[in-house]
């Protein structure tokens, strides 16, 4: 049982997925990684987590699927939209469908830290 | 009585005969009666204006009443044609006077019967003076000449406007053969012209909205280059343990970073190649290869990738004669695609094999995988152009999408095919067949490959594609424009002569002895390239750099630092201040001359994209309108996905690492420079995004003072580490509200404060301020940086203008910031003095009173 905060990370990309989850890790956050949105739904399956950042584009599920999802296993799961796909459609759909922030790739590290950071304590 | 009725009636029907037959005299009319018969000659004779002498009764050939009939019919047949044939017919005797005429022209010239036309010329016709000249002067041509006119086309003033005539005049003769007049005939084209016309505009703009497309794609790709190669170079140099050993954690990261830059410079090669595609300009060159040595080599090369997945990667070569003709390139591409995307997606535990057969004349090269395997609705789209980058969010299997397009467009261009075979959850097998040319034909030896050619996986495979551009277009750069120029500067005379003579081969060269001579040497005759030592007396490198980087005339001309290999601090520096590249030593003869190859050709092309920057510009205006606009939009947003991942990647790695070592150390210095050319891919690809974002969003209204303080806020972390202040003045309580489409006015004002920020010194403060102005608000960027000297400030807003070092601006900004502005009914001016700042006066109308888009009245 650890009172970290935790924070699910979904990329199909290793290197994006890998270096935040190394990164929320030294933070003080309780990170796992998921390499699409079935491994996600899964992970949600198993445990409660805080927040989920999902990029959008992705294999099989994209990032709203695997957000309504989520949000279907796990109501109090809050999910951030972090994607190099870019247009303000795309942000209105995911912030309709219940994203709690939307990030624009390429980010800054501190950027997402303090994005993370505030909305794991609002 | 009787008689006499008789008589007369049957002159009647011969005097009728002949003037429906025209008086030719080969009719014969005769009523049997001879009094009446002499009569009827006479009066013939007359009414042929003698050019016919009557004869005799006696002497005319007996013609058979079925002959009359006949002719009869055949007269008929002609009126029936005249009346009805699409074409306004006349004729005219030899003095131009009209003789007869269809009602078709009567029509055109209107004339209400055949009377008022006859004997008249031309000049009664009511045309203008010319005009009946012209007309005169034809039918003049044509009598004199007894030569027919065809097909003059004419314009024609008729009541309703210029008509266009397609006009044909041929001379009459008589039946000696003399000219007696002339036959008109016309046909009125206005209509076709005008489609033609439209036919013409329509295909013109299609055209520029693909060629302008295209220069899209390849303006991006060649932007993106410059950055990543800065970013390459120095992350080879760290994991070379050039700036020292590197920690474990730092390799990690520094490969992950490697493994994105090659990754977005494999992107950035394959869209340059679909640009090719698009404007035709792919060229096939066929050389003898050994396919299954060149085969077996890639596949070798990719190995260590396979093992680190836990695939499997097994190759088969079943040729009996080996050497094919091929284009080398894109065979290689086609395989490296496809093994590529094999090994990407097959799970760990599972096979790959590549196979390569003869089939009759056909070469196949195969890569199977037990993966997952394709659906088959999805099998369909997966070769088709652009469409695996569509915009919905749904990535597509096959990741960037544009390579198996590429492959079947490199497999057709060889004039073969390329396709999968595929079951779900057994695997796929992607196969391409190509023609083999002079197959087994041993006149021509394959050339053996080069060390240098063996591809190297990781980084490389990629890179080396990247480098295989460079012999054709150094060729072409050669014939058209002779041996570039180089200015050599270097103290030491020994490196000096050695430099110069290295280079002797391919250039004309100068060499100096030092930083001021070669800036003195530059401004006399102007170098395609420049080659500097760093360490020099009187002016060093760097500073030589960074003079050249602020003298309009010279901002251009590539610079290439040689430089000590211990001192990397300097390198960076040195591409700080704008050095194009830099060469540690020592170096090897064909390095140097690589290096100013690659310097050449990059200079070169940015003139070529200057001088395009007007064509573009023209086209980007029709393209707004064009459909093409969407399919546009619709890729680049596609694309900005694959583009921005890699990006983030770098960035975050570079990012994470920089926490972790000292501040001051080379390896963080290294990791700043890579860092800061990621976030400028990264503003490219945002920059061209925006450029290319067609649909104008929705309108809100919102007060001015709310909307600069979003922007303040939006840009406050940028500020904030660039040191400098980023103040807001609060705005005044009377200003009124704006109606903006938040997303494009925000990406303009931001564009607007990036500049300001570039401009400005750390330590300095860019102010932002709006208050009411005539009827709207005028919001103000302020900065106190560098100013813009005069004589640039009228092109700052012209696609493709960069006041920033080569490759460091996209030169997009401003143009797109403006268009933005315009598009709200605004405007935006600029007042800069060098040395004191520049401030940007963006003024939009209140709420209510916008003027109507700019391009929706078109």
């Amino acid at each position: 049982m650890s009172d970290r905060p935790a924070v699910l990370i979904i990329d199909d990309e290793e290197d994006i997925r890998d270096v935040l989850a190394f990164e929320l890790g030294r933070e003080g956050f309780d990170a796992t990684t998921a390499a699409d949105g079935l491994q996600a739904l899964e992970a949600a399956r198993g445990r409660h987590f805080d927040l989920a950042i999902t990029d959008l584009k992705m294999p099989g599920m994209d990032g709203v699927a695997t957000l309504l999802g989520l949000k279907a296993i796990d109501p109090a799961i809050r999910v951030l939209i972090a994607t190099g796909y870019a247009s303000a459609e795309t942000r209105d759909r995911c912030m309709a469908n219940g994203a709690c922030g939307y990030l624009q790739k390429p980010f800054d590290l501190e950027e997402i830290l303090t994005v993370v950071t505030k909305t794991l304590s609002g | 009585m009787a008689e006499r009725r008789r008589l007369l009636d049957g002159l009647a029907a011969q005097l009728r005969v002949a003037v429906d037959t025209g008086f030719d005299p080969r009719v014969r009319v005769a009523t049997g009666d001879p009094e009446v018969d002499r009569l009827l000659a006479l009066a013939l004779a007359a009414a042929r204006g003698g050019r016919s002498a009557p004869t005799g009764a006696g002497d005319e050939p007996q013609e058979s009443p079925r002959e009359v009939i006949e002719l009869r019919r055949q007269q008929a047949l002609m009126k029936y044609i005249l009346a009805n044939v699409p074409f306004s017919v006349f004729w005219k005797d030899l003095d131009g006077r009209f003789l007869g005429a269809n009602d078709n022209f009567l029509r055109d010239m209107r004339r209400p019967s055949l009377e008022d036309l006859l004997g008249k010329t031309d000049y009664d016709m009511g045309f203008p003076q010319e005009q009946a000249d012209f007309f005169v002067k034809c039918d003049r041509q044509v009598m004199d000449t007894g030569q027919p006119l065809l097909d003059i086309e004419e314009p024609q003033e008729q009541p309703d406007g210029t008509h266009t005539l397609i006009t044909s005049k041929v001379p009459l003769r008589d039946e000696d053969g003399r000219t007696i007049g002339l036959l008109g005939i016309y046909a009125d084209i206005t209509e076709r012209k005008r489609m033609e016309e439209e036919l013409r505009r329509a295909k013109e703009a299609a055209e520029a909205a693909a060629r302008a497309k295209s220069e899209f794609l390849t303006v991006m790709s060649h932007e993106l280059r410059t950055p990543l190669t800065l970013i390459l170079g120095p992350i080879e140099a760290l994991l070379a343990g050039e700036a020292g050993p590197c920690p474990p954690l730092a390799n990690a990261h520094l490969e992950r970073m490697r493994r994105n830059a090659s990754r977005l410079l494999t992107l950035v090669s394959d869209i340059l190649d679909f640009a090719r595609f698009e404007e035709g300009r792919v060229e096939v060159v066929r050389e003898p290869i050994d396919a299954a040595e060149l085969v077996g080599l890639i596949v070798d090369d990719a190995r260590p990738v396979a093992e680190q997945r836990g695939v499997e990667l097994a190759f088969r070569s079943s040729l009996g004669a080996p050497i094919v003709h091929l284009d080398r390139r894109m065979f290689e591409k086609i395989l490296l695609n496809l093994l590529g995307n094999a090994l990407k997606f097959t799970p760990r535990g599972g096979r790959v094999e590549v196979t390569l057969r003869q089939e009759g004349t056909q070469l196949e090269l195969a890569i199977e995988d037990n993966g997952p395997g394709i659906p088959l609705a999805e099998r369909e789209k997966l070769f088709r152009r652009f469409q695996q980058l569509d915009s919905s969010a749904t990535r597509q299997h096959e990741g960037t999408g544009i390579g198996l397009a590429l492959v079947k467009e490199f497999a057709e261009v060889l004039g073969g095919s390329a396709g999968v075979d595929s079951e779900p959850g057994r695997g796929s097998r992607f196969w391409v067949r190509v023609p083999v040319g002079e197959a087994g034909s041993a006149r021509a030896e394959p050339r053996p490959l080069a060390r240098s050619e063996r591809l190297s996986w990781n980084s490389a495979l990629i890179s080396s594609r990247f480098h295989q551009g460079t012999p054709t277009a150094v060729a072409a750069v050669a014939a058209s424009g002779g041996r570039p120029t180089v200015l050599v500067a270097e103290d030491n005379p020994d490196m000096r002569a050695y430099m110069a003579e290295t280079l002797a081969g391919d250039c004309a060269v100068r060499a100096v002895a030092n930083g001021r001579l070669a800036l003195d040497a530059a401004r006399a005759e102007r170098p395609d390239v420049i080659v500097s030592d760093v360490m020099m007396p009187e002016l060093d490198g760097i500073e030589l750099v960074a003079r050249l980087k602020a003298d309009p005339a010279l901002r251009r001309v590539p610079v290439i630092l040689v430089t000590a290999r211990a001192a990397r601090e300097e390198v960076v520096s040195a591409l700080n201040t704008g050095a194009d590249d830099y060469l540690g030593k020592p170096f090897v003869a064909a390095e140097l001359r690589a290096r100013v190859r690659a310097a050449y050709r990059l200079h070169r092309l940015y003139h070529e994209l200057e001088a395009k920057h007007h064509e573009l510009q023209r086209a980007q205006d029709q393209l707004v309108h064009a459909a093409k606009m969407a399919a546009m939009g619709t890729l680049v947003a596609g694309l900005s996905h694959e583009l921005n991942n890699p990006v983030a990647a770098i960035v975050m790695n570079a990012q994470s690492l920089s926490r972790r070592v000292p501040p001051s150390s080379p390896l963080a210095v290294g990791l700043t420079a890579i860092e800061r050319q990621a976030q400028r891919c990264g503003k490219l690809v945002k920059t061209l995004l925006d450029f290319s974002h067609q649909t104008p969003a929705g309108r809100e209204a919102i007060g001015a003072g709310t909307l600069l303080e979003r922007v303040a806020d939006l840009a406050q972390s940028q500020a904030r580490a660039r040191r400098i202040a980023l103040e807001a003045a609060p705005p005044p309580p009377d200003l009124p509200p704006v109606e903006v489409c938040l997303h494009e006015m925000e990406s303009a004002l931001l564009n607007l404060i990036g500049n300001a920020l570039d401009a400005t010194p750390t330590g300095g403060t860019v102010r932002l301020d709006a208050r009411a102005e005539e009827g709207g608000v005028e919001l103000v960027v302020a900065d106190d940086g560098c100013g813009i000297p005069p004589e640039v400030l009228p092109r700052v807003f012209d696609p493709f203008f960069t006041s920033k070092p080569v490759g460091q601006g996209t030169g997009l900004g401003l143009t797109l910031t403006r268009k933005i502005v315009e598009s709200h009914g605004g405007r935006i001016r600029i007042e800069s003095a060098v040395g004191s700042g520049t401030t940007i006066r963006v003024w939009l109308p209140r709420l209510g009173s916008a003027q109507p888009r700019e391009g929706e009245a078109r």
